[in-house]
């Protein structure tokens, strides 16, 4: 089972949209892992045993995972590439 | 049916101004007045894109989503400003700024009961079409027709 942090400012409005594509982009493709929500402000303390972080906001830090800037779920342009690095990530 | 989440007066069409803080001024003053928000929510919406910036790059011009924590909203609301020159926000996660033409705020109070809404609003901004046509709109109403068309395509789900 693999794990996912979906994150943005404020866990409400573009991490929601993009988990949720994220969710069903992993089902299609066979990949089962548990997609989270969270604030950019909480990825220090919930990124432990975390495979990869997607960040609609910018992160500055390194926590140890991967990041995968999240614009393309919101945007809709580079939407296919994004996707292929997740699952090049979780593979 | 009007959907719970318009307002025609959320909706400010052809406007000229020169910052994403006038824009938020504008909108967050209809938000606090008709008591959809807390008296700080203009505040909310300058801080929280400065932190979290909402620009987005889409066709044929940017659009951006300038939103606060839930905790800021009382009762969920959408609204548009149309602009007629761009207006520099910085693109979401990065550095970079981009000039924005349509701005769709996103006053929710709970994102996860109007998942539908926040997916609908998010699926248009990816098309041209819908932009193009938000910017050759003139009047609230025909606005207003038209978001509430599109919302109302999901409603069934979200009805509770």
């Amino acid at each position: 089972m693999k794990k996912v942090l979906v994150a943005c400012g404020g866990a409400v409005a573009t991490s929601t949209v993009a988990a949720n594509k994220i969710r069903e982009l992993l089902k299609v493709n066979n990949i089962k892992a548990d997609v989270q929500q969270c604030r950019v402000s909480e990825l220090s303390s919930k990124s432990d045993g975390v495979d990869l972080i997607v960040s609609t906001a910018k992160v500055d830090r390194d926590y140890g995972v991967p990041v995968i800037h999240g614009l393309a779920f919101i945007s809709g342009i580079g939407l296919d590439k994004t996707k292929q690095q997740i699952l090049e990530t979780l593979k | 049916m009007m959907n719970k989440l318009l307002d025609k007066d959320l909706i400010f069409l052809n406007m000229e101004a020169t910052s994403s803080t006038e824009i938020f001024k504008n909108l967050g003053t209809v938000m606090i007045q008709k008591g959809y928000a807390n008296d700080n929510y203009i505040e909310g919406l300058i801080n929280r894109e400065a932190n979290f910036p909402t620009g987005i790059p889409a066709e044929p011009v940017a659009v951006a989503i300038p939103h606060t924590d839930a905790s800021f909203v009382k009762e969920s609301k959408i609204g548009l400003m149309t602009l007629l020159n761009p207006v520099n926000f910085t693109i979401m996660g990065s550095d970079s700024e981009i000039g924005v033409q349509v701005v769709i705020l996103l006053g929710l109070a709970d994102s996860q009961h109007h998942l539908k809404a926040l997916q609908t609003v998010i699926s248009l901004i990816q098309e041209p079409s819908f932009i193009k046509q938000l910017l050759s709109i003139s009047t609230q109403e025909v606005a207003l027709e038209l978001l509430n068309q599109e919302l109302n395509l999901t409603i069934e789900e979200e009805v509770k």
